[in-house]
């Protein structure tokens, strides 16, 4: 019975926790969100190719690879800017060491409303499950 | 309805620990990073510490680093007020307004993305005064040196020159992105006064308008330490019926060091060919 009661709890809670984790959208100014649906994130998994750490928003580009082998080449806007990273610990040398080439990520995005490979940052995490750059701090 | 009662105990535990742990996301210091790759900016900004209700402070003193603080809705700190005080438009003043296409919706127009809007700062153009003041997402340091106060904007490395040394408004200025600006004092209330505008830059990022006509006038009040206020009014018979004041704005003191924010055209147009425009389907070939 009181298992049961656990399992409820649980069911209710990680909804909510959910919600309010993915209810928090990534702000941009200039109307950037227009371009991007937050809505509907996407996760994927790749392996980056570049990292620029310039205004007006930094940008990643990595690639993923689906089952068939077939690369796509993906970018994504990250909507803070250098300035407000670096106010959070992110400054450009350890942003760029965290986001190499080469490493790999999960990086959620609210993709291109155009349908383009390019999304709108929500959330990169490595391999060790660290969250990379603070996408919270991105209100102009 | 113990069930009932768990569920929502246990929801509320659980949105309050997620709001706890944001608050200290969001408050995380970055006293971890020691490497700052050698630019000029330095460790992270310290904290100012907490105000002294006796701490005395000068009334007359501006100068430090500010920042406008932003409010509960989008439009707060970033435009004079909210649209429903906007005054009503001349028929230059609308048709302008119309013809600026931007990211912002508005009651009278639809937002676009970015990449289709007209925005000059996109293209590294100057924002200018008023706009600067405008732009919270950047910092402003303030100097008062003998016969001038200096306004130095993070944004675009923009200085902003006002005259305190008594002289009077020029009679016909030429239009500048900054104006031409000249200060005094009114017991505690610096009262500054601007013409001379180049009108082709925008009042905010709405696209809301103003002329090369304009007066311009900003009465700030430094209210605390750490506080300044200020309200803009702006007189401008060729765009508006009648004068725009602002509501009430507020710039916080802040911590730490201004840092360089200039608006390189080089990698705006990259940023602009690889990400914004074709986010938005716009192709470059």
């Amino acid at each position: 019975m009181r298992n049961q009661g656990m399992k409820n709890a649980f069911a209710f809670v990680l909804p909510a926790v959910a919600i309010l984790v993915l209810s928090l959208p990534v702000f941009a100014h200039h109307g950037t969100n227009i371009s991007y649906d937050q809505s509907k994130p996407v996760t994927l998994k790749g392996v980056m190719t570049d990292f620029n750490y310039r205004n007006p928003h930094p940008q990643v580009f990595f690639d993923v690879t689906d089952e068939s082998g077939n690369v796509t080449h993906w970018a994504g806007e990250i909507a803070p800017t250098p300035f407000t990273l670096s106010q959070h610990g992110w400054n450009k040398s350890r942003s760029t060491e965290a986001l190499k080439p080469g490493t790999k990520i999960t990086i959620t995005l609210g993709p291109s409303r155009a349908g383009a490979p390019i999304g709108v940052v929500m959330k990169i995490v490595n391999e060790k499950g660290e969250e990379i750059l603070d996408q919270r701090a991105g209100e102009q | 309805m113990r069930r009932c009662f768990v569920r929502s105990t246990v929801i509320g535990a659980s949105l309050l620990y997620a709001a706890f742990c944001f608050a200290q996301a969001s408050q995380s210091p970055s006293k971890k990073v020691t490497d700052w790759g050698g630019q000029a900016e330095g460790p992270a900004p310290a904290r100012l510490p907490p105000i002294n209700p006796n701490e005395k402070f000068d009334p007359h003193d501006f100068s430090g680093l500010w920042r406008p603080a932003t409010g509960r809705s989008l439009t707060d700190g970033r435009m004079m007020t909210g649209w429903d005080k906007v005054p009503p438009r001349t028929t230059w003043g609308e048709q302008v307004f119309q013809s600026r296409v931007t990211g912002r919706p508005g009651p009278q127009k639809k937002a676009v993305e970015p990449a289709k809007g007209n925005d000059p700062i996109m293209t590294c153009n100057p924002k200018g005064i008023p706009r600067l003041l405008f732009y919270t997402g950047g910092q402003a340091q303030f100097y008062q040196i003998p016969d001038q106060l200096l306004m130095e904007f993070q944004s675009q490395g923009s200085i902003r020159h006002i005259w305190m040394d008594g002289r009077e408004l020029p009679k016909s200025p030429d239009g500048r992105w900054m104006g031409y600006s000249i200060g005094r004092w009114e017991g505690d209330t610096l009262v500054i006064d601007t013409i001379g505008f180049d009108d082709r830059a925008w009042l905010d990022q709405w696209g809301n308008v103003y002329s090369s006509d304009m007066h311009f006038q900003e009465r700030w009040r430094r209210t605390d330490r750490d506080t300044l206020e200020v309200v803009y009014r702006i007189d401008d018979s060729k765009t508006y019926t009648r004068p725009w004041i602002s509501d009430t704005k507020t710039w916080k003191r802040q911590a730490g060091e201004i840092r360089e924010e200039l608006c390189a055209p080089m990698d705006e147009n990259f940023f602009n060919e690889k990400v914004r425009d074709p986010a938005a389907g716009v192709i470059h070939k």
